[in-house]
């Protein structure tokens, strides 16, 4: 980390973004040394057991660090504990509700995906209470808490990096809590919780600094299609300089746009199960349809920005702190901000602060801002043009070069060529023809594959060229019109989702399993035949609910006539085969017949 | 359900009936149409009790009759380019194969009728058919 000066700060609290909150947020920014001053931190051991290293108002950044020293265990602060039962059925019975006032629930998750999905749902859900979960009484307990503090400041860690020619301003939120499962119907809960979002800027011609991208942090994106253009008025809100983030309910993922997002995680299939259901629904597909996850378990993350708002303008203002050496914290604690709950996949466990990623290696994102929205590829675009001149010279030294080579090897056939002609027709040894021949098959491919070198040069030279026109007209983004995948909001047509469709949905797996479970039970015979068409009834009335009966019809009849056809092909395999080479036969004879006719 | 063409489709009241230019060609729609009356006389004879019949003997001759409807409405809408007609088509085709796996799976195998199901499903599933009958775009 470089020297920092006054005018890092100045320069991020010029571009400080303005955060909206979904309205019913519960946790916001906030200072670290309050929340380590309420922390007791834990050593878990190799052996399993855990020990206390310092209990609540004994840490602060100073305290923290000396009590690390010497500690070589997996280390985790904690706030909120697990309240008695007493006290938690005294806050159910008062009404007192893991939300703030005014969340309301969008149109219901489970409608937006079919019934195998529902099922892995089902399963997801039960997999918590065996793979480890944030029990739900830390995420009452942390509310609590949090309600609690007298109007903390709204804190934000700045940083800002200085490479590449670029300047990065690097913006680190800390949250006390993620509730995004316990408040708002979504895939994980943990305590604590790191957001980050970054500002590049790159120099002007008069000296300043313009900014050029933002970049937030978002589930299941990574590098060109976290950023934005910062002059992408569609996707990107810039007010007097501040870019808007609208951050996920709970989860505080950064989104640029204000909306309802759909977040996916598939079920992960063996390597041959995935194959084989691919090639299905490849079969099952619309002509030019696009491929689609297989089983998705979906969660939305709302992020409407329809609540509270902090940055420069708003209700609320930051009150940021500079990321440098002397947060001597962010350095030497290397374990996680919250309990650690263990669990293999990580969605429920604490994360690690802005330098460290959980298993106490360096985040990607902090040792390289700009890789962590690919702007380690593009050069600002004061440099553009210098980058591109050199490039140029480079490729014209090579184009020069091949063209040399390109001329002896050229001059080397062509001898060879001649002498082979002469061997042919004055020497009657078969070998030294074949020889000479050899000789020149291999100086004809280097000769041809120069040839393509140099081609390739010359369109590579071509495109410098058309690049440094454009920059010449104006044109400051190498990247401007690249199509990729970025995160939108769910448009408002799929949110039509109609109660009855939404009851159904919640109730329908449930239902399905208790009855094909009934059946079973009370009449074995038939039981397999009757679930068979349970199954297939309910996925008929969905079908129905959704308008998706005639597909629903299409698919089911194609994949039946495909067995069919299997048994057809297996049962009369020898007549099919004949009947195949005559089919051949008469077809090959057909055409060699209408060649000569036609001849 | 992952394919969301057909629900544009469904949406929509302008394409009841194919345009002329989009009409399939008569080698698709004929062998359909001459095996859909074909299998709707042979319901039909079966509800009168002429000929044997799965769903009669199961049932009684009421679902023979209705699938001898079924199957001459079917013809006719298909003939006429009526969407609604390859939309019956294809699962009435869907139904008899799954009847003719059925008899298969049981030990009575037909294996001419489970031939005709199976060419008449594919049939209409041709993008030439569905585009013309308006159930992909």
């Amino acid at each position: 980390m470089g020297a920092t000066t006054g005018d890092d700060l100045e320069l991020l609290r010029r571009h400080e973004p303005i955060v909206r909150y979904t309205l019913g947020e519960t946790f916001f920014p906030m200072d670290v040394t309050t929340y380590m001053a309420a922390a007791s931190l834990y050593e878990r051991l190799s052996d399993g057991t855990v020990r206390s290293l310092a209990r609540p108002g004994e840490l602060n950044p100073t305290t923290l660090s000396s009590t690390l020293s010497g500690v070589t265990g997996f280390t985790y602060l904690n706030v909120a504990t697990e309240a008695p039962p007493a006290e938690l059925a005294r806050s159910f019975l008062s009404g007192q509700k893991l939300q703030a006032v005014g969340f309301h629930r969008g149109p219901g998750r489970l409608a937006r995906v079919g019934y195998l999905s529902r099922l892995v749902d089902a399963l997801f859900a039960l997999s918590l209470i065996l793979r480890g979960r944030v029990p739900g009484g830390i995420a009452r307990q942390s509310a609590a808490w949090y309600r609690h503090l007298e109007a903390p400041p709204h804190r934000y860690y700045g940083r800002v990096v200085r490479e590449g020619g670029w300047t990065v301003l690097q913006y680190w939120f800390f949250y006390a809590y993620n509730d995004w499962r316990s408040g708002f119907h979504g895939a994980n809960d943990h305590e604590a919780d790191w957001e980050q979002i970054f500002v590049y800027l790159s120099d002007d011609a008069d000296g300043g600094a313009s900014p050029r991208y933002a970049a937030y942090a978002q589930h299941d994106y990574h590098g060109e299609a976290l950023r934005r253009r910062w002059d992408d008025v569609d996707q990107l809100e810039v007010i007097d300089g501040h870019p808007v983030v609208h951050a996920g309910a709970g989860s505080h993922a950064s989104y640029f746009v204000a909306g309802e997002y759909l977040a996916e995680q598939e079920l992960r299939l063996p390597g041959p199960i995935q194959f084989v259901a691919h090639a299905v629904s490849r079969l099952l597909g619309s002509a030019g349809g696009s491929a689609q996850r297989l089983l998705p378990i979906a969660f939305v993350d709302y992020a409407r920005g329809d609540g509270v708002a902090i940055g420069p303008g708003q209700d609320r203002i930051w009150d940021p702190v500079v990321l440098d050496d002397s947060q001597t914290w962010a350095f030497d604690f290397r374990g996680l901000w919250g309990v650690s709950v263990k669990d293999p996949f990580e969605g429920e466990e604490a994360p690690a602060g802005p330098v460290f990623n959980r298993d106490a290696s360096i985040r990607a994102s902090w040792a390289d801002p700009l890789g962590f929205a690919a702007l380690d590829g593009v050069p600002p675009p004061d440099r553009e043009g210098d980058v591109l001149d050199e490039r140029r010279t480079l490729l014209e030294v090579r184009r020069a070069k091949l063209a040399e080579e390109v001329e002896a090897v050229g001059r080397e056939l062509a001898a060879s060529g001649a002498e082979l002609e002469a061997v042919r027709s004055s020497s009657p040894l078969e070998e030294r023809s074949d020889q000479a021949s050899l000789a020149v098959i291999e100086l004809r491919d280097r000769h041809r594959t120069l040839r393509s070198e140099q081609a390739a040069i010359d369109d590579r030279i071509r495109a410098v060229d058309l690049r440094r026109a454009s920059i010449a007209e104006g044109d400051s983004d190498p990247t401007a019109g690249r199509a990729i995948r970025i995160a939108a909001p769910m448009p408002a047509s799929t949110l039509a989702y109609g109660r009855v469709l939404e009851l159904w949905a919640a109730i329908s797996i449930g239902l399905l399993l208790i009855l094909v479970v009934a059946t079973l039970a009370i009449a074995p015979r038939l039981g397999v035949l009757t679930a068979i068409v349970l199954i297939g009834t309910f996925i008929f009335i969905e079908s129905l609910l959704r308008g998706t009966a005639v597909p629903l019809v299409r698919v089911t009849s194609v994949l039946l006539a495909s067995i069919a056809a299997i048994i057809l092909a297996v049962t009369f395999w020898l007549p099919l085969l004949i009947a195949v080479a005559i089919a051949a036969g008469g077809f090959v004879i057909w055409q060699n017949v209408r060649e000569v006719v036609g001849a | 359900m992952s394919d969301a063409e057909p629900t544009q489709v469904l949406a929509s009241d302008s394409a009841l009936s194919t345009d002329e230019s989009d009409r399939p060609r008569f080698l698709l729609v004929g062998p359909i149409f001459f095996i859909l009356v074909v299998e709707g006389t042979l319901h039909l004879f079966a509800g009168l009790g002429d000929v044997g019949d799965i769903a009669a003997g199961l049932t009684g001759p009421g679902p023979s009759y209705i699938l001898a409807a079924l199957n001459y409405v079917a013809a006719l809408a298909l003939a006429t380019g009526r969407r609604m007609g390859w939309i019956v088509a294809l699962s009435l085709g869907g139904w008899n194969v799954a009847y003719f796996i059925f008899l298969w799976a049981i030990g009575r195998p037909a294996y001419a009728g489970m031939a005709l199901a199976v060419f008449i499903v594919f049939l209409l599933n041709t993008e030439e058919m569905r585009r013309a009958y308006g159930t992909i775009r």
